[in-house]
């Protein structure tokens, strides 16, 4: 059962000298390339009196005639589509994380609010939004006891 | 001083070949995703030293967008570790068969 992170050895390295194989290879090539030095290639490198923030700004949101690093594309239609992916992902882990509670789904983000204070509320959650009574349900009421006392 | 480009690749590589060494040695779905986490971040490495390398910042617009783009993998990837927890009690890869070949 793997329920943490154990470090496995032997034969299940084998594969791995796959990727040690691969950057042998990919090292090989790169090291028999001739690149330029980064000091006496053309163009490299950036001025330095521009503010390089503000000129990723400016391309983010397609202000061309701020822009004073040329060549530097507009990105706002895909600024747009990022936006829609990031909501569409927060949407689909709310999804996920949803759970069943004898049939009934159970959201995320529900909150059991003042019925948990006046009828002890529906069983407390642990950690992997399964329900376990027998240790959640003592911290619950030990919990409630802790608030009377107060 | 300014490191030479044939040094950032090679570091891009040694991430990106840790990340795929991770992914095909490793049976635990977070160490997976951690994996995936570094091969993306390889790819990051080499767009911004080629953006500074060709004077050009499209290369760290990209790389910006690699790391939103990470960040929504990461969220649906959570999510169904989660749901392979709650289901099988249990976080490796190899044990949910049914959706294979």
């Amino acid at each position: 059962m793997t329920t943490g992170p154990k470090l496995r050895l032997g034969k299940t390295l084998v594969p791995g000298l796959l990727a040690v194989g691969l950057f042998g290879v990919m090292a090989l090539i790169t090291l028999n390339t001739a690149f330029e030095p980064m000091t006496t290639a053309a163009g490299a490198g950036f001025p330095d009196d521009i503010s390089i923030t503000a000129e990723l700004g400016y391309a983010l949101f397609g202000f061309d005639e701020l822009q004073q690093i040329g060549g530097t594309e507009p990105f706002l239609a895909a600024v747009l589509l990022v936006a829609v992916a990031l909501d569409a992902a927060l949407d689909a882990s709310l999804v996920l994380a949803k759970r069943e509670d004898e049939g009934e789904p159970v959201s995320a983000l529900a909150s059991a609010g003042e019925e948990a204070s006046t009828t002890g509320g529906p069983t407390p959650a642990v950690t992997d939004g399964g329900t376990d009574d027998s240790s959640a349900g003592t911290t619950g009421q030990s919990a409630d006891a802790g608030g009377d006392g107060r | 001083m300014t490191v030479d480009v044939q040094y950032y690749v090679l570091l891009s590589m040694a991430v990106f070949c840790i990340g795929l060494f991770g992914v095909l040695t490793r049976r635990n779905a977070l160490l997976f995703l951690m994996s995936v986490e570094l091969m993306l971040n390889a790819a990051n490495i080499n767009l911004i030293a080629f953006a500074f390398y060709h004077g050009n910042l499209t290369g760290q617009l990209f790389a910006l967008f690699i790391m939103a783009l990470a960040a929504a993998e990461v969220a649906v990837g959570l999510g169904i570790i989660l749901v392979l927890y709650r289901n099988f009690r249990d976080v490796d890869v190899t044990v949910p068969t049914t959706m294979r070949w």
